[in-house]
């Protein structure tokens, strides 16, 4: 994590504030995964009969404001029909839903980084995780926002090198060596 | 603490030690990262996984500064200081 920190300041991304907002991006999604996939929320986009909820979705037809409000406004962020299933239960409590979309859609819209390059690291790093829900979610985000296979492609290969040098370091104990140029 | 030595550049080979320049060069710095030293240990291996590697991280579709945070983000996730 320092090496690659490193290697991507002396790329040039030395502006301290584009790595806060990876770290809030990687945060976030794993956050929203680790939810997700603890309380078993089906997934969106492939139906698996074996993921029962354990708690139940609300119904956006059933709903009333200010929930209406906030599902219709994430649907249409994603381009969605509806609400993703993991805000039909985090919206179960009103006032934590609406407070959690506002930092979630802050981090994942256009910043310093773009949208869709922010989609690439939500998926690598649900894929990391090996989170079925973030993996699913987040692919068809990838998708929508113009993700071609090649460009896929291109991020497994990255994260099958960082999978690979993660381990082999930890079998290792490396101790980082790259700590240059981290901060001005 | 690291499980083994790292053997140093000049301990390499002489084609080895030229791959660990162009190392030295990719990541633009005037060592090389132990990471490569210890993946170079073992010429067989570093072969394929070394050319892997800088495939990987090349300019592409994606360029090497988003992969960069790509590897981030994953050694992250794998609580891989490293």
């Amino acid at each position: 994590m320092v090496g690659h920190t490193a290697a991507g300041k002396l790329l040039g991304r030395t502006d301290d504030a584009v790595w806060y907002e990876l770290a809030y991006l990687t945060g976030a999604v794993h956050g929203m995964n680790g939810v997700a996939d603890g309380l078993r929320v089906p997934l969106d986009f492939t139906p698996d009969a074996t993921r029962v909820p354990l708690v139940p979705l609300l119904e956006p037809s059933g709903v009333d404001e200010p929930v209406r409000a906030l599902f219709a406004e994430i649907a249409a962020f994603f381009e969605m029909d509806g609400p993703p299933n993991l805000y039909r239960v985090l919206a179960r409590d009103p006032g934590y839903a609406a407070d959690h979309w506002r930092y979630v859609r802050y981090i994942l819209d256009d910043g310093r980084l773009a949208r869709r390059d922010k989609a690439l690291i939500a998926l690598a790093t649900s894929m990391a995780a090996r989170s079925p829900y973030g993996t699913d979610f987040h692919a068809r985000h990838a998708r929508h926002l113009g993700v071609d296979d090649t460009t896929l492609l291109e991020l497994m290969y990255v994260m099958e090198q960082f999978h690979a040098v993660n381990k082999i370091g930890s079998c290792l104990q490396l101790e980082p060596d790259m700590q240059i140029g981290l901060r001005a | 603490m690291e499980t083994v030595r790292i053997r140093p550049p000049e301990e390499f080979s002489p084609d080895l030690q030229r791959m660990l320049e162009g190392v030295k060069r990719w990541f633009r710095l005037d060592f090389v990262p132990k990471m490569n030293l210890v993946t170079a240990w073992d010429p067989g291996f570093w072969a394929g996984f070394g050319r892997c590697g800088k495939r990987a991280m090349a300019d592409g579709a994606l360029p090497r500064d988003l992969k960069e945070m790509v590897a981030v983000a994953v050694s992250a996730i794998n609580s891989c200081d490293y």
